[in-house]
């Protein structure tokens, strides 16, 4: 049979160049796109410890001097301060609220902004790294806010490391494999490479996290930033809300009675926004969203393609191969047979085609013109820097792909011939 | 005689209508794609209101210094600075500053607890004459206003209405974060589209928080926090200013001292300044227009193999034709063009279904697509939206372009085929049923 199909395919050598020459041209481009989808993908598999579900930033500003109600006697340290942790109360107090926490607005969980850090580990000096540092109030759980786990998925909570030192961090887990690939950590020292004077205590571990979902776990180190008068316009305060209630009726009810309760001083609710949407603000602003919306079209564009130059080519053959047909027919092929032989041709086509497309993939991999997502954060053996495989596993999801539009673009035409009464077609001849 | 072809064609058309339509679809697809791009690059390039002048119009963004220690900073370029290079040149009639501390702030209505977020964005006196607004009521703000910092603006059309109810707003007071200004003049609505001027409030640059005159980002004079749009006069050569003040900025640069500064080749004429993203890169301009050259050569070529591969079927089918008219003596020239000609039809039906198809997809994708290439996405304003206005999308060149590209893509799709066609053995063909 196969043979038979493959004689038919160089028999119509003319015609199925052009075909030939198409599906080659969007095999290569397609797996380009394929490529970027698999390694976006992947990044995107790779467990994040911390979930963003159900937790909010709540936006506390102070009012303008010009504003009607700013009161002069409010703003000295000390009564701000003291309004500042009024207001924390409330919030903590409101029947929803499960957990609370004050972050440094640096380290906005999802906001894509980056505090870096730059250590190596006292120890062995050679181990060297650096990483998001994410700086929060030790009197506030930002481990609960954000559920954060061990790496292997057990809750944490702020109280389980020792926060009393002023030096004290704690470490994500690829910085514990980083400095310290022993794994024993407490009461180890991190330092500046450049001023080993500023160093820091480590206390515990926790599971990595990563700054963008479609990148991968970056080095974390968590340290203690405590309200003080002075920073309360850089903090940011988070919330977790109980899932007994719905995101929306909670977003609804806790900024109606909290834009009321938080007039305190010349402190007052600005916007309360979850952190789900902060974080795909994000991923718009840095272009994520625009490039997976660009490379998603492009996609579309080569496969609609294809299918329309494997449908119309088809339409055409089927037309000039009326004779064709209507002889198997008469000898004996069921209609079932006829629409199998031509969508067999059609992936035949494709085998063709497939060696010399991978040939020129590889010279594009050669030329460097493939880059990897998140790849220079870490590379600790991640399947997209197994170059080898990851080639073979991409031609094979582009072969998929490439199938099932074929098949589906040959099914009208071949279906139209299956259903050709016989007598009509030998009439042709 | 090109009439009788664009019959047989039509007659074709009607005769195999879903063969038709698939090659319509196809493309349509090809031809929306291109126009995409060059509908959101027009966008970008070309006159429009109220960036009129972009045609005669050179910009400076922004600088870098390189310090005693081998450090490098980068930045927007402060007052003196631009005054410095771009101020005294021979052809410039006027240069505007726009601060790069544009950004949302809250309006407070009279009598209304609630707020309204506009954008704002601080400028010179001389902006109101680089970009031509159109003023409804009032003027723009004074020479004396901008030298005394006080506090006026000018606000957009659709603002003046949601507070006024009314565009004669000069005279009046808004509330900006919670501080006064006198309305001066009301302008037009600006788009979206042309993003480095819209605003709903202007204000003069030296009203803003911080304002020192003739400050600089850490004292480094050069570095600042604006952005310069030089408008040279009617009828200069413009590529003879920018080379003068290109190099007006480099000799600036090398008499500050410790420091050296550049612009990095700026300024720029106007669409290289669309590509400019970073503050201390360079641009490269060749390997821009490769890569936008491949993209539309992939958005080109994919659609005519596959529209070639479909009118070499249907020449296998009139081969026939072909061969009777060649053996009346028909010139395998005649043939070509008359393949091609008939093709034309199709094309060009494809070209009227793309360009509407890349209206929608315009029209669907505004809030990022014309930001197509940049490296931060900027989100629209809350409760802003891009508006196109009917010139933008449809005027002569946008028209010209779509039609270059379907001869472009006609030829590269029928090219091979009607010489194949035309070429056979007279015998071959009429010997084809």
């Amino acid at each position: 049979m196969l043979i038979h199909i493959f004689k038919q395919i160089w028999n119509r050598k003319r015609s199925n160049l052009w075909i030939g020459i198409e599906l080659l041209l969007v095999f290569c481009l397609l797996w380009y796109i394929v490529d970027y989808f698999f390694v976006l993908e992947y990044n995107k598999s790779l467990a994040s410890c911390r979930d963003l579900n159900h937790t909010w930033q709540v936006d506390v500003a102070l009012l303008p001097e010009e504003h009607p109600e700013y009161q002069p006697g409010e703003s000295d340290s000390t009564a701000l301060l003291d309004n500042y942790f009024r207001v924390l109360d409330r919030i903590r107090h409101h029947k929803d609220v499960e957990a609370l926490a004050v972050l440094s607005g640096w380290s906005t969980p999802g906001g894509g902004g980056y505090y870096g850090d730059w250590f190596r580990s006292r120890r062995d000096t050679t181990r060297e790294g650096n990483g998001q540092a994410i700086l929060f109030d030790p009197q506030t759980d930002l481990f609960k806010v954000f559920r954060y786990t061990t790496q292997d998925g057990k809750p944490v909570a702020v109280e389980d490391f020792d926060w009393s030192d002023p030096k004290a961090i704690v470490i994500g887990d690829l910085a514990v494999k980083t400095f310290f690939p022993d794994g024993n950590i407490l009461g180890e020292v991190l330092e500046s490479p450049s001023s080993p004077e500023t160093n820091f205590v480590v206390k515990g571990s926790i599971g990595d996290i990563k700054r963008f979902d479609y990148e991968r776990p970056q080095l974390a180190f968590y340290r203690a930033e405590r309200i003080k008068a002075d920073n309360i316009a850089e903090m940011e305060i988070a919330v977790r809300n109980r899932e007994t209630v719905s995101d929306r009726r909670f977003l609804q009810e806790f900024k109606e009675t909290m834009s009321r309760e938080l007039r305190i001083g010349n402190f007052y609710l600005r916007e309360v926004k979850s952190y789900k949407q902060i974080n795909a603000d994000t991923d718009f602003s840095f272009g994520q969203t625009s490039n997976v919306r660009i490379h998603t079209g492009m996609m579309l564009f080569f496969l609609v393609n294809i299918m329309l130059c494997v449908m119309g080519t088809f339409w055409y053959r089927i037309r000039v191969r009326r004779d064709e047909v209507g002889l198997r027919m008469a000898m004996g092929a069921t209609r079932a047979n006829i629409r199998k032989m031509l969508v067999l041709e059609g992936l035949c086509l494709l085998a063709v085609v497939t060696l010399p497309a991978m040939l020129i993939e590889t010279q594009l991999v050669y030329l460097g013109l493939i880059d990897t997502l998140g790849q220079g954060r870490n590379n600790l053996g991640y399947l997209p820097d197994r170059l080898v495989l990851r080639f073979i596993l991409t031609n094979l999801l582009t072969w998929v792909l490439l199938a099932v539009a074929i098949v589906v673009a040959i099914w009208l035409p071949a279906d139209k011939a299956a259903k050709l009464a016989p007598a009509d077609a030998l009439h042709y001849e | 005689m090109l009439k009788i072809y664009l019959k047989q064609a039509w007659n074709l058309i009607r005769q195999e209508r879903l063969f038709s339509l698939i090659y319509v679809v196809g493309t349509g697809l090809s031809v929306s794609m291109v126009m995409v791009l060059s509908i959101v690059f027009y966008m970008k390039i070309a006159n429009i209101y109220p960036e009129t002048n972009r045609d005669r119009m050179l910009v400076a963004k922004s600088g870098m210094i390189k310090h005693k220690n081998g450090s490098q900073s980068s930045s927007s370029l402060s007052e003196s600075m631009i005054n410095t290079c771009f101020g005294s040149l021979k052809g410039v009639e006027a240069v505007a500053l726009i601060s790069r501390h544009d950004g949302e702030c809250m309006v407070q209505p009279d009598g209304d607890p609630v707020q309204l977020p506009v954008t704002v964005k601080y400028v010179n006196t001389v902006f109101w004459k680089v970009f031509e607004f159109r003023f409804l009521n009032g003027k723009p703000f004074t020479d004396a206003d901008q030298q005394s910092a006080i506090r006026t603006a000018v606000i957009a059309e659709s603002l003046a209405r949601r507070l006024f109810g009314t565009t004669d707003a000069a005279g009046k007071f808004i509330s900006v974060d919670f501080r006064q200004y006198r309305v001066c003049g009301v302008v037009k609505d600006a788009s979206l589209v042309t993003e480095k001027t819209y605003a709903l409030v202007w204000f003069p640059y030296t009203v803003a928080d911080g304002y020192k005159p003739n400050g600089s980002w850490y004292d480094t004079q050069a570095l600042g926090d604006y952005h310069a749009y030089i408008l040279a006069s009617k009828g200069t050569d413009l590529k003879a200013l920018k080379k003068e003040a290109e190099e007006k900025a480099e000799r600036y640069g090398k008499m500050l001292g410790e420091e050296t500064f550049t612009a990095l080749g700026q300024p720029d004429y106007y669409w290289q300044s669309c590509f400019r993203y970073w503050s201390n890169e360079r641009p490269d301009y060749v390997l821009l227009s490769l890569q936008y050259g491949l993209i539309i050569l992939i958005f080109l070529l994919v659609p005519s193999v596959s529209l070639s591969g479909m009118t070499d079927s249907r020449m296998e089918r009139r081969l026939s034709e072909m061969g009777v008219r060649r053996a009346f003596g028909a010139p395998v020239g005649t043939l070509m063009t008359q393949i091609i000609s008939e093709n034309f039809l199709f094309t060009a039906l494809g070209g009227v279904f793309g360009l509407i198809f890349s209206y929608l997809l315009i029209y669907l994708t505004r809030d990022w697509i014309l930001q197509i290439g940049a490296s931060f996405v900027n989100a629209l304003p809350e409760g802003a939206d891009v508006v196109f206005s009917p010139g933008m999308l449809m005027n002569y060149q946008v028209f010209g372009i779509a039609l270059l590209v379907c001869f472009v893509l006609n030829l590269l799709s029928a090219l091979v085929p009607a010489w194949r066609a035309s070429h056979r053995q007279i015998i071959d063909s009429l010997n084809a049923k």
